[in-house]
């Protein structure tokens, strides 16, 4: 029993060590070289590590080679067991106009080993509140809007592409 | 309670310590193997040169009027064959402007035609996208620009009739402009466009629908137009359309350039 419970404290201390020492930045960099393959590029933006996390500022997205998106902060927070990705001020580019309200508040992407082939996304902007789910094995995302009165009001087209359900929220399903 | 000797307690920092190495070395390993600068994006430049519209309006029918008054007496008299002509360059639309020529003999020295005169024995008639149409003996003949860096490119075709597409400039007012900026959505009210892909590359953009009775719709592009340059750029990518929307309302003059038939036309705005 004590030797398992020894066990345990230096396993849990070797993996706090080696989150604590893995270059996260290295790690970001690469995440970055994986999404270029889908011509998304984040651009200008402050790297900074924090402990176990790492704190991303002021980015620009690119798409396509298109400006698409500026992003006041993303906090990332690797605890293996359970990860988070906070996203605040978003701000999309203008061409977006059309089809959506252009700044998102916040948005909270969560991982957890409970529910491992899940990944959750929750957040809320000009556009409404939205919950938002990818299942990692069938490629299948959901997303679920409750829309704002500014929504309702001025982007019925935009929605004209969702379904409505019951309860008066619009539900996107898609495989990527 | 029995207190941990200090012989338990080195086993224990060793063993941390241990561990701590072989964290760290792991993370060197990994920061070995990643990559430690971030991705940054690289823009293809767009060496084509910006597109710059010179009004030869003045010139055009300045020459126009020459013409009238020497009432179609030729300028450039004697008898050639047309395979004896290079064409040189041109400048105008349809049944405007003038042509720059050359003979086979000399292509040093240059003549310039313009439409509705006479160039050994041949009347310019009308003026192409990319050549010019001549007139003689009932019969019109075409010739082609030539192109600088072909030989062999430069013939000549014995044809009834050509139809050529007008590229005469349409007005567009910036207020119309600043309407569409303000209501981007409206853009896409009027008009569908979808990318035409050849392979993984963007070959233009076609025009699936255009609202009747819209402003986009008196514009003269159609349904099933594909446009492949704007203001000489070609449109390989969203960035490139996307660079063109950004700065249209600083220009003064937008061409376009579509696949319409199987034939390029060059649609012309000035906007006022």
């Amino acid at each position: 029993m004590v030797k398992a419970g020894r066990f345990l404290a230096y396993s849990l201390f070797f993996v706090l060590a080696l989150m604590y020492l893995m270059p996260k930045a290295s790690i970001y960099y690469f995440f970055e070289e994986q999404i270029k393959a889908y011509a998304i590029v984040i651009n200008n933006e402050s790297v900074k590590e924090s402990g176990l996390g790492l704190n991303v500022t002021d980015a620009l997205v690119f798409i396509q080679s298109i400006n698409s998106a500026q992003i006041g902060s993303i906090e990332i927070n690797v605890f293996a067991l359970f990860n988070t990705i906070d996203i605040n001020n978003v701000t999309l580019s203008s061409v977006a106009a059309a089809v959506m309200p252009l700044h998102i508040h916040e948005a909270h992407v969560r991982h957890s080993i409970l529910n491992p082939l899940e990944i959750t996304i929750d957040g809320e902007g000009e556009a409404g509140a939205f919950h938002a789910t990818f299942h990692l094995l069938d490629r299948l995302l959901y997303l679920n809007l409750k829309p704002s009165e500014s929504m309702l009001k001025d982007y019925k087209s935009t929605l004209l592409n969702l379904k409505r359900s019951e309860n008066g929220e619009y539900v996107y399903e898609k495989t990527i | 309670m029995k207190r941990p000797s200090n012989s338990t307690l080195l086993s224990v920092f060793t063993k941390a310590l241990i561990l701590l190495l072989a964290a760290k070395v792991i993370s060197l390993a990994v920061w070995w193997y990643l990559p430690n600068d971030s991705v940054e994006l690289i823009v293809k430049e767009n060496y084509q040169p910006q597109y710059r519209r010179v009004d030869f309006k003045n010139m055009i029918q300045g020459s126009n009027t020459q013409q009238k008054s020497s009432s179609g007496q030729s300028m450039f008299s004697g008898t050639a064959s047309i395979n004896s002509m290079i064409l040189k360059g041109l400048f105008g639309n349809k049944d405007k402007g003038f042509v720059v020529i050359a003979m086979r003999s000399d292509p040093k020295k240059t003549n310039i035609v313009s439409v509705g005169q006479v160039f050994k024995g041949y009347t310019l008639k009308s003026i192409t996208l990319n050549g010019s149409i001549f007139e003689k003996n009932d019969k019109d003949y075409i010739l082609y620009l030539k192109k600088p860096d072909h030989k062999t490119n430069q013939y000549i075709k014995n044809v009834k009739s050509t139809q050529v597409q007008p590229d005469t400039p349409i007005d567009v007012t910036r207020t119309d402009i600043a309407n569409y900026i303000k209501n981007p959505k409206q853009i896409w009210t009027d008009i569908s466009i979808v990318e035409v892909k050849v392979g993984k590359k963007i070959k233009g953009f076609k025009v699936t629908k255009i609202k009747k009775m819209s402003k986009l719709a008196s514009l003269g592009l159609k349904v099933d137009d594909l446009i492949i340059k704007a203001n000489n750029i070609k449109l390989q990518s969203y960035a490139d359309v996307l660079n063109i929307y950004k700065q249209i309302d600083k220009l003064d003059a937008v061409q376009l350039v579509v696949v319409r038939n199987n034939q390029e036309v060059e649609l012309v705005y000035e906007i006022n």
